[in-house]
């Protein structure tokens, strides 16, 4: 397993009073907010859930950034930036540059349906849309390879910072039991607005940090230019297509970008329960150009000079996703270095509460309480939301230490998971001929295609099913997309349209309310 | 334990008889925002495509790194350009009062 270098743990030895002083700074505001949080808590599932649908846009922009950048925006992405060059930011950005665009499109309809029939996650819209409990388990499925995929990494990486941090007084698995319980604790008392406030608070201080850190570089590598010069006979390449590893032509950038980005931060449950959490439906333009301009900084100022730089000073490292934790303490100041250590701690939080929210939410409410246990009743799906999340930190532990993987291969697998989501969302909120056959055919054979071909990409499952393309034409996961939009299309034309009561149930309220 | 594939026992009129007002691709001003969106992803793939290979810096960035900063600009003025009248339009579906701002 990897640790982090011996050159950060140094650095955390000769300034461990300042360190552990921050850490404890950090961990008293983290309380503070969960406190305030709790105060305001109604133990109803809907204010634990959705937070009453009453979050502002601020809140509700920052928690989606925190949650998303998460260890893969503040490790992964650079290190990714380290290994492929400029074209895997560009891969970056563009997917959350259209993501943006349907974040503005979908938001404000899913916020509508949500308020309207009382919907919290995605399988009460498409379950009901479709009339159909299976369209519901694929989004439950989606939930769990989705959110496991993800805390399983953070506790992780969470776990490997907290044993750097203390000075190697806390072991690896005690740093994951602990990151957990502290995760677990917070979300338990406080619930989606405490997740949100803390997420702010997480957001801020990441973005603070990323681009200080990228203006740090600048002023240590004198100049952007210099920079990208220094870079040397590597240069070149570096900052075009295809890129350092060859395979990154426009169809790959706009192919992973559907996973990395698009799947994470419009289809995600996760991302969907923030649509639903917001106060109203006019929101989602300051959202998205809010969140648009923080990903913009965050990226090119910070994560690239990141990645660029980290290639510069440290041409042969091990781990790619360390790069960033070691350029901090070679270009920062001594606090501001443990800060931005701090900040990857916080990233980490940010993500590890909301997916195990998240993952809980939609086990409860769309398998048991809409299939096992139909009769249940409001505050019992709350006590159930409390109690299982302690099933999914269990698991979540169990997993982190003993499947240990790098970060950003499974978070665009994962993405590429709920992307798959897309098509019949589009079918329940502007596209009325589409069916529920086509969606049950369209979304499985895309989920299904997607888990063979990417984890077959990452030699995770023997080959049983070789992907038709090459890697710099298409990755699996985009494959599988066209292929699920082309049978939900298809078969959609083939049978016959959803009833017209449940047409106008959706398509006629949005038409009315947008 | 509760199944329901409720789909199965609805009345589904057959497709001649389905209402063609609510598309994929919206009438109106609907309709423009739709082809901007389009139009800006294939510029920024055309440009991804033509430019993408060229080791171009211009004031300290990649031309690639431009490239996507004017596909996020052109996306954020679509967004502020189409939704300019959104601000003033009323909230009919109920909502509490705010909370966090």
């Amino acid at each position: 397993m990897n640790l982090l270098p011996p050159e950060i743990s140094e650095i955390v030895a000769a300034n461990y009073g300042l360190i552990i002083a921050t850490l404890v700074a950090y961990f008293a505001i983290f309380l503070f907010i969960t406190w305030m949080a709790r105060r305001q808590l109604v133990k109803e599932a809907g204010d634990y859930i959705v937070a009453s649908r009453n979050l502002g846009w601020i809140v509700v922009t920052f928690t989606m950034y925190a949650t998303v950048l998460s260890g893969v925006g503040m490790a992964g992405i650079p290190g990714t930036i380290y290994t492929v060059g400029v074209p895997f930011l560009v891969t970056a950005l563009s997917g959350i540059i259209i993501s943006v665009a349907l974040l503005w499109y979908f938001g404000p309809r899913i916020w509508v349906l949500g308020k309207a029939y009382d919907f919290a996650t995605p399988g009460d819209l498409l379950g009901d849309y479709y009339q159909s409990d299976t369209i519901r388990i694929y989004t439950v499925i989606a939930s769990l390879i989705y959110n496991l995929a993800y805390i399983v990494a953070q506790l992780l990486a969470g776990g490997i910072l907290l044993n750097v941090l203390s000075g190697n007084v806390i072991p690896l698995n005690w740093g994951v039991i602990i990151i957990t319980v502290v995760v677990m604790l917070h979300v338990v008392s406080a619930g989606l607005r405490g997740i949100a406030w803390l997420d702010f608070f997480n957001g801020v201080l990441i973005m603070f940090l990323l681009a200080l850190f990228g203006f740090a570089i600048m002023t240590v590598g004198g100049g952007a230019s210099s920079v990208i010069n220094g870079l040397g006979e590597i240069r070149d390449r570096f900052i075009t297509t295809p890129g350092m590893i060859g395979i990154f032509t426009p169809s790959r950038i706009y192919g992973v970008a559907l996973g990395l980005s698009i799947g994470s931060l419009v289809l995600s449950p996760a991302a969907w329960i923030r649509m639903y959490s917001a106060r109203g439906k006019d929101q989602f333009k300051k959202i998205g150009v809010f969140l648009l301009g923080l990903w913009m900084v965050s990226h090119v100022i910070g994560t690239f000079f990141i990645g660029a730089y980290g290639r510069i000073i440290y041409p042969n490292v091990e781990n790619p996703d360390f790069v960033s934790s070691l350029l901090s303490v070679r270009v920062l100041p001594i606090f501001f270095a443990s800060l931005f250590l701090i900040a990857v701690l916080a990233a980490i939080i940010s993500t590890a509460d909301t997916y195990m929210h998240t993952l809980t939410a939609t086990v409860v409410r769309d398998f048991l309480k809409a299939i096992v246990w139909p009769d249940m009743d409001d505050a019992r799906e709350f006590r159930l939301n409390r109690l299982i999340i302690i099933g999914v930190a269990v698991v979540g532990v169990l997993m982190a230490l003993t499947n240990p993987v790098l970060i950003t291969p499974l978070a665009i697998f994962a993405g590429g998971i709920t992307a798959q989501l897309l098509p019949p969302l589009v079918g329940a909120v502007c596209w009325s001929r589409a069916t529920t056959p086509a969606a049950l055919i369209g979304s499985g054979v895309g989920m299904v295609l997607t888990l063979i071909w990417e984890l077959q990409g990452i030699k995770m499952l023997p080959v049983i099913l070789p992907h038709p393309l090459a890697p710099s034409v298409l990755p699996g996961l985009a494959t599988a997309f066209f292929i699920n939009v082309f049978l939900f299309v298809v078969i959609s034309y083939m049978t016959r349209p959803q009833s017209p009561e449940q047409v106008e149930k959706y398509h006629g309220l949005l038409a009315r309310e947008l | 334990m509760s199944w329901n594939e409720d789909w199965l026992k609805a009345n589904r009129p057959p497709a001649s008889e389905h209402p063609k007002k609510y598309t994929f691709i919206p009438s109106g001003s609907g309709r423009v925002v739709f082809f901007y969106f389009v139009a800006i992803i294939i510029l920024d793939y055309l440009a991804l495509t033509f430019l993408g290979g060229r080791p171009v810096v211009i004031l300290g960035m990649p031309l690639l790194i431009w490239i996507t900063v004017i596909f996020a600009a052109l996306t954020i003025a679509g967004i502020m350009f189409f939704s300019r009248n959104d601000d003033n339009s009323s909230q009919s579906v109920d909502t509490p009062p705010s909370q966090d701002e």
